[in-house]
């Protein structure tokens, strides 16, 4: 009987509609036609203003040739990635002869290159256990060695170490500085990391990368602290979050649809960021506890790499305010900063409401990093502050 | 019974698999309009964007900050047409921005109670064919400094030659007027061109109802009349646009009427018709035009005219004829392209609407140098260096 009287029902709909079939069908696919061309539009649009953008901001900074200088440099690379492949590329722009090697045959390769200069990043984790034995070597053989320090303050009870079997140490943070000095450490610089832009760069990423907020790193209790207190905040919005720990947070059910757990592969990031409508960064905290080895307790007064990174891929960035950070974008301009989780939350309302606000920002956060913070930049100034060339 | 039952269900139930199944065919053509929508949608959004994305950047790099300084401005508006002119809406708003104080006059009646009030440091005036000379002089008695800006050069001059003497210092945006005004007797002369007003004229998103291949701008003057005879018939097939006065003295008025409009354009509707359109033509006045032309000197005109830097500002390709003193405001063949006859305008119409590539480089060139070099911002700097160093 239902099926009858559903059959009823369609004929009588089909009489009311004779005669006006006709036109009603292609309104429909008109509307069709048209909704689809303004949802198309609006896409495209976004999608072409970066891409416009971007090409006008890169043909403005084309890549550095710098002059080369009469220097042979031996590089011990850490292994990360992100950080030695711009070294490397940077070091090859700016010095006559580059060799790299391994950190277990570091003093082998000395001997035998008998190089200028022996730059070693960071010289922790994969670094083994006769590295200052070597060090010492090569020090004895007459070369100049230097050390630049990537995970300042967090592993200070460690440097404290190493530092003083260096000519020269380089640390990223300022905070440190005095520290390496006050252990007799007699040529000790602040330098801070660049983006390495042939890694980190725009691209526009395949549409399944494309989100609202992004966060990539592990969950430090400092971060976790922040993302529980904006847990119901994300919750509506498209979100990507990737790293290791963030079982801890209090609000995890709220979130774990956006968790990826593990360390997400560099190429992975950068697709994230280009595909984020905002990128979160949020520096680990340097107060001693169960995340960190900050033995000296010193604060975190400098950005972490991260910052040049996100910029660099033309991404609009939400970052927390370290004390130099203005020595190196200028908030409210080139990228956005909060204090407070409250802030935060409220700065990702408002700048998800206004696209045009939002992506000024990126692209003048990437002519700056264009500008300014690439490695074959920092690597000049690395080199000018150790007293080659000019 | 019960047979026949069973089947008439069994067609109903056919029946519904039917409609179900042209429910289905109609939203998967549903589905098709809208992803072909969104195709072209996509295609259109993404040009538009990609154009507004370079230009965004272009308009970033080009402008720096200007210095502000510590002086009182006593602007007197012209007062033309409605209350407050396009053109005072430019001066003021970019002199508030130089100075740190600006007095506005509305009505040049009220110019001379009002500096005796507010005291200002110079009282400027644009135009001036209006204003009486008493006017400037009753300001000067106070022991206030009076100036002008001639932005009609040299269209009036039998007027402005007897006016410039009753003011401390002249700018005139014709070069060629210069030295004129210092054999009239004015001691204090400057060069001063036109600019343009980025609050009026910059890169916009155009709707797509204001979106042609080539568009003019202007009024029918005779010269221009004459060209365009001649222009026409070569742009038959392109999508033309002319809007101003006086068109219907083509000879192929009819042929082109439907091209035509004639009316008169605020500064924001002539921005959204510079942007729509691929090419812009301009085509400077004679100064030996018979239309309303006071110019009994016959000074030639060298200086380009305010349309140029405005075209420039909308990041279109343009096309103008050639002034001695173009050169030194863009650089032809890569901020701007020049014409010397119709032949050649049509022959570059026809070769840079093929090309998008090159007719966008020379229109974002134009745009950095424009906004560079030579908004009213930049020229009101100028003046205020010229008058207090």
């Amino acid at each position: 009987m239902k099926a009858v009287n559903r059959v009823v029902n369609r004929v009588r709909v089909r009489q009311r509609s004779r005669g006006t079939g006709a036109p009603r069908v292609r309104t429909v696919r008109r509307s069709a036609y048209l909704t689809g061309r303004r949802d198309g539009w609006r896409e495209g649009w976004s999608i072409g203003w970066r891409e416009g953008a971007v090409a006008a901001v890169s043909a403005a900074y084309p890549p550095a040739a710098p002059e080369r200088l009469p220097i042979r440099v031996l590089y011990v690379p850490q292994g990360f990635e992100a950080i030695d492949d711009g070294m490397i590329g940077a070091l090859q722009l700016h010095a006559a002869e580059l060799h790299v090697a391994d950190p277990t045959r570091m003093a082998e390769m000395a001997s035998l290159i008998r190089p200028d200069l022996v730059l070693v990043l960071n010289g922790l984790h994969i670094f083994p256990d006769d590295h200052l034995e070597q060090v010492d070597r090569i020090r004895e053989t007459g070369i100049r060695t230097a050390i630049w320090f990537a995970d300042d303050p967090y592993v200070t009870a460690q440097t404290v170490a190493i530092a003083p079997h260096y000519d020269v140490v380089v640390t990223h943070e300022r905070s440190t500085v005095e520290l390496y000095r006050s252990l007799g450490c007699a040529e000790v610089h602040h330098l801070a990391f660049a983006a390495d832009i042939e890694r980190f760069r725009p691209v526009t990423p395949p549409a399944e990368y494309r989100c609202d907020v992004c966060f990539i790193g592990q969950a430090f209790w400092n971060r976790v602290e922040t993302f529980d207190a904006i847990a119901e905040e994300l919750a509506d919005l498209n979100v990507f979050i990737a790293g290791d720990l963030w079982e801890r947070l209090k609000h995890y059910r709220l979130l774990r649809r956006a968790i990826r757990p593990g360390w997400l592969p560099v190429d992975e990031s950068v697709l994230r960021y280009n595909g984020a409508k905002i990128v979160i960064n949020l520096h680990r905290t340097a107060e001693p506890g169960s995340d960190n080895l900050n033995a000296s307790g010193l604060p975190g007064l400098s950005v972490n790499p991260r910052t040049f990174e996100i910029a660099a891929c033309g991404a609009f960035q939400l970052t927390d305010r370290r004390s130099d950070l203005e020595a190196y974008y200028r908030p409210g301009l080139e990228l956005e900063t909060f204090d407070s989780p409250a802030e935060l939350a409220a700065k990702i309302r408002h700048y998800l409401k206004h696209d045009d606000e939002r992506r000024r920002i990126a692209v003048r956060g990437l002519a700056r990093t264009l500008r300014e913070h690439t490695y074959a930049a920092r690597v000049g100034s690395l080199l000018r502050l150790l007293g080659y060339g000019g | 019974m019960s047979r026949l039952n069973a089947l008439s269900e069994v067609k109903g139930v056919m029946r519904v698999a039917g409609a179900a199944r042209k429910r289905a065919v109609r939203s998967r053509a549903y589905a098709g309009r809208y992803a072909a929508g969104r195709r072209d949608g996509w295609r259109d959004g993404w040009r538009d964007g990609y154009r507004m994305g370079l230009c965004e950047w272009t308009v970033q790099a080009a402008v720096t900050p200007l210095p502000v300084r510590d002086v009182h401005v006593m602007y007197v508006a012209t007062g033309k047409g409605f209350p407050y002119s396009p053109i005072d809406e430019a001066v003021a708003s970019s002199l508030g921005q130089l100075v740190t104080r600006l007095t506005v006059v509305g009505r040049k009646e009220e110019a001379v109670q009002t500096a005796a009030d507010v005291r200002p440091d110079v009282v400027l005036f644009l135009d001036g064919l209006h204003v009486p000379p008493d006017i400037p002089d009753r300001i000067r008695e106070l022991g206030i400094r009076t100036a002008i800006w001639f932005t009609d050069d040299p269209y009036y001059t039998d007027i402005t030659a007897a006016l410039a003497l009753h003011y401390d210092d002249v700018f005139t945006m014709e070069s060629n007027c210069v030295a004129f005004y210092r054999a009239v007797g004015c001691q204090r002369v400057w060069h001063l061109p036109l600019g343009f007003f980025p609050g009026h004229f910059r890169p916009q998103n155009a709707p797509a109802e204001m979106r042609c291949d080539v568009a003019f701008v202007g009024s029918g003057y005779w010269n221009r009349v004459a060209f365009f005879d001649r222009l026409l018939p070569y742009l038959a097939g392109r999508n033309l646009r002319i809007i101003g006065y006086w068109w219907e003295r083509l000879r192929d008025y009819r042929r082109f009427a439907s091209r035509i409009e004639g009316r008169w354009m605020t500064p924001q509707e002539t921005a959204l018709v510079y942007n729509g359109a691929k090419i812009v033509i301009n085509m400077h006045r004679e100064p030996d035009d018979g239309t309303f032309n006071s110019n009994s000197s016959g000074i030639g005109a060298v200086s380009p005219n305010p349309r140029t830097f405005e075209i420039a500002a909308c990041a279109s390709l343009q096309l103008t004829d050639v002034r001695d003193e173009l050169a030194s405001c863009f650089v032809p063949g890569r901020e701007i392209e020049t014409y010397a006859s119709p032949e050649e305008l049509a022959a570059k119409i026809h070769h840079y609407l093929e090309r998008e590539d090159e007719r966008r480089a020379i229109a974002l060139n134009g745009l950095h140098r424009t906004m560079r070099d030579h908004s009213y911002a930049r020229r009101l700097d100028a003046m205020l260096g010229a008058l207090f160093g």
